[in-house]
């Protein structure tokens, strides 16, 4: 993969819990269906809150990818 | 059942156990010797992961996180999710952004956030105009920390010893630590006080739900009965709506660590990796956030019916009623370290910057490196006599600066991002930028309160487009940041500027 489509693929997953939690939590504002007892929006930011370092961890990984 | 005098003294001991536990640890793992301005101010540049995770993540989840976040959720609702998503946000922009802004820090000998922009930009004047917003922003959040350790104290105390006295108290150990510590020193209590905040914070958002409700699923179909609406954000432009929510998380993210704590935590750092490391490992922490609003929610079940501040020891008084001293105590000794230790890193990150980037341009020449760190040291007394001056004498004042703080705060962004990322502005435009974006976030907070959006945002745009107009006015040069306080050569005319590119 060249240069600068590895950058962009890298902006791209740091932008995935930006637009998570930013617009997805506004959006997904319900509490029905709960997910193992919690509202669906608290549960949708549990969820991105152990999403967010595996993304991370995917940036760092490209980042030390040879081009 | 104990008296409440009896009930006081053993929790407030316990207390006063915890705080002067934590300083003797603190200062029995420093080392001895002369201490140099940047072993002071930034821990010699030598910070590792485990340190720099305490700072970075500890110091940001202050009292006002412990028990705000608890009142919050408890006052509003889904709202208060908002804390924990712009912390990712934020530990996102600090993957990108703080190592380089460390790398600056070591190559240029840099100590304080103002001096990242004064030596970037070349512009003396820009170094003083951040350094003295940054003081003047920093001041109304260690009051509040003060506000903080007095509802805290003043729950522990049963009603039998005034809060208000304690805060004092406490304050003024926590200020004569932080004059004899430094910021290593701080590091080892910021240890101390997030493990005991984790273990009080998963006693009461997993213990207290599943004690009262039989699980959190019992405890969220009992708030759906009694207090739906709580559980959705606002439509729209409402008050805490939608439109909010997504304004304040993507703004506050972004300004996430502009506070001049965190700077000074960034160069702290031994390397890049470090930092990078953290970034990843951070977002973890917002845990321990969601684990508060389980105990908020509960104490909404368990005691309704408080309003405005009294929210915030809602929690509180759940413990109060239902448990024992000893653990009112442990726990108003977490809240108080997370009152405290947060107080001195911001003490003495306000202490570095009124020394090297408004007394040492005033006075060119008097303070030399040999007195550097003493004077920062007095700094550090004075800053703290002030702010306990100015939250006995007008806390109604301080209050209402805070609700600038976040705003004036994330102000710093463009200087701070150019200077990481090496763009070549003018120090005039940053300059002028960032004294428009704090007028203008001031003016949307408290002239036109409720906007259904975050003010700030408002205040970045301004910053912005003034940033981008001085650039396009200002003559163009071959490059390098310019000195704007130095004598600049006559402006060349629009004509002959275009032919010059």
């Amino acid at each position: 993969m060249n240069s600068w489509r590895l950058r962009a693929l890298r902006i791209a997953i740091a932008l995935l819990p930006v637009l998570a939690f930013a617009v997805g939590t506004p959006l997904l504002n319900h509490v029905e269906p709960r997910i193992v007892g919690l509202p669906l929006n608290l549960a949708w930011v549990i969820l991105w809150i152990l999403l967010t370092p595996l993304c991370l961890l995917a940036i760092e990984r490209l980042r030390n990818v040879k081009t | 059942m104990l008296s409440s005098a009896l009930a006081g003294r053993i929790a407030l001991s316990i207390v006063a156990v915890v705080i002067a536990g934590t300083i003797a640890f603190a200062l029995l793992n420093l080392k001895r010797g002369r201490v140099d301005p940047t072993e002071y101010a930034i821990g010699g540049r030598s910070f590792g992961t485990i340190f720099l995770w305490v700072l970075l993540a500890g110091e940001i989840y202050t009292a006002f996180t412990f028990l705000g976040a608890a009142g919050w959720v408890y006052l509003h609702g889904a709202a208060a999710y908002y804390i924990p998503a712009y912390g990712a946000i934020g530990y996102l922009v600090g993957y990108a952004l703080l190592p380089r802004i460390r790398r600056l820090g070591a190559e240029r000998g840099l100590v304080t956030a103002p001096d990242l922009l004064a030596n970037y930009y070349r512009s003396p004047r820009l170094g003083v105009l951040a350094a003295i917003l940054y003081v003047i922003l920093a001041l109304p959040y260690v009051t509040l920390q003060l506000s903080g350790l007095q509802i805290v104290l003043s729950s522990a105390g049963y009603g039998w010893l005034d809060g208000a006295i304690g805060a004092a108290v406490a304050f003024t150990a926590i200020a004569l630590f932080t004059f004899t510590a430094g910021l290593r020193g701080t590091a080892w209590a910021s240890l101390v006080k997030d493990g005991l905040v984790l273990a009080v914070v998963l006693f009461a958002g997993i213990a207290l739900p599943i004690h009262f409700f039989g699980s959190l699923g019992g405890m969220f179909a009992q708030l759906q009965r009694t207090n739906a609406a709580l559980l959705t954000l606002p439509t729209g432009d409402a008050p805490f709506g939608q439109v909010w929510f997504i304004t304040t998380v993507l703004f506050t993210g972004i300004g996430f660590y502009m506070g001049p704590h965190s700077i000074a935590a960034t160069f702290s750092a031994r390397s890049d990796n470090t930092l990078r490391r953290n970034a990843m490992l951070l977002p973890l922490y917002s845990i321990v956030l969601i684990v508060i609003f389980f105990a908020g929610y509960a104490a909404l079940l368990l005691v309704p019916g408080l309003h405005g501040h009294a929210a915030d020891q809602s929690f509180l008084l759940v413990i109060a009623r239902y448990y024992p001293p000893w653990v009112m105590g442990f726990v108003a000794g977490a809240g108080a370290l997370a009152a405290l230790v947060p107080s001195s890193a911001l003490i003495l990150a306000s202490a570095a910057i009124v020394v090297r980037n408004i007394v040492r341009p005033a006075f060119p020449g008097r303070i030399d490196e040999r007195h550097e760190t003493l004077a920062m040291r007095v700094a550090v007394i004075a800053i703290s006599a002030a702010a306990l001056l100015a939250w006995w004498l007008a806390p109604e004042t301080l209050g209402s600066l805070l609700l600038v703080y976040y705003s004036g705060i994330t102000q710093f962004l463009p200087g701070v991002v150019g200077a990481a990322f090496g763009l070549q502005l003018r120090g005039i435009a940053v300059t002028l930028g960032l004294a428009a974006g704090v007028v203008t976030a001031a003016l949307l907070t408290y002239v036109l309160a409720h906007l259904g959006f975050n003010p700030g945002f408002g205040g970045l745009i301004a910053n912005l487009l003034v940033v981008a107009l001085v650039e396009w006015l200002a003559p163009k040069t071959d490059g390098g940041p310019r000195d704007s306080s130095s004598p600049t050569p006559p402006r060349p005319t629009v004509s002959a500027r275009r032919f010059s590119e």
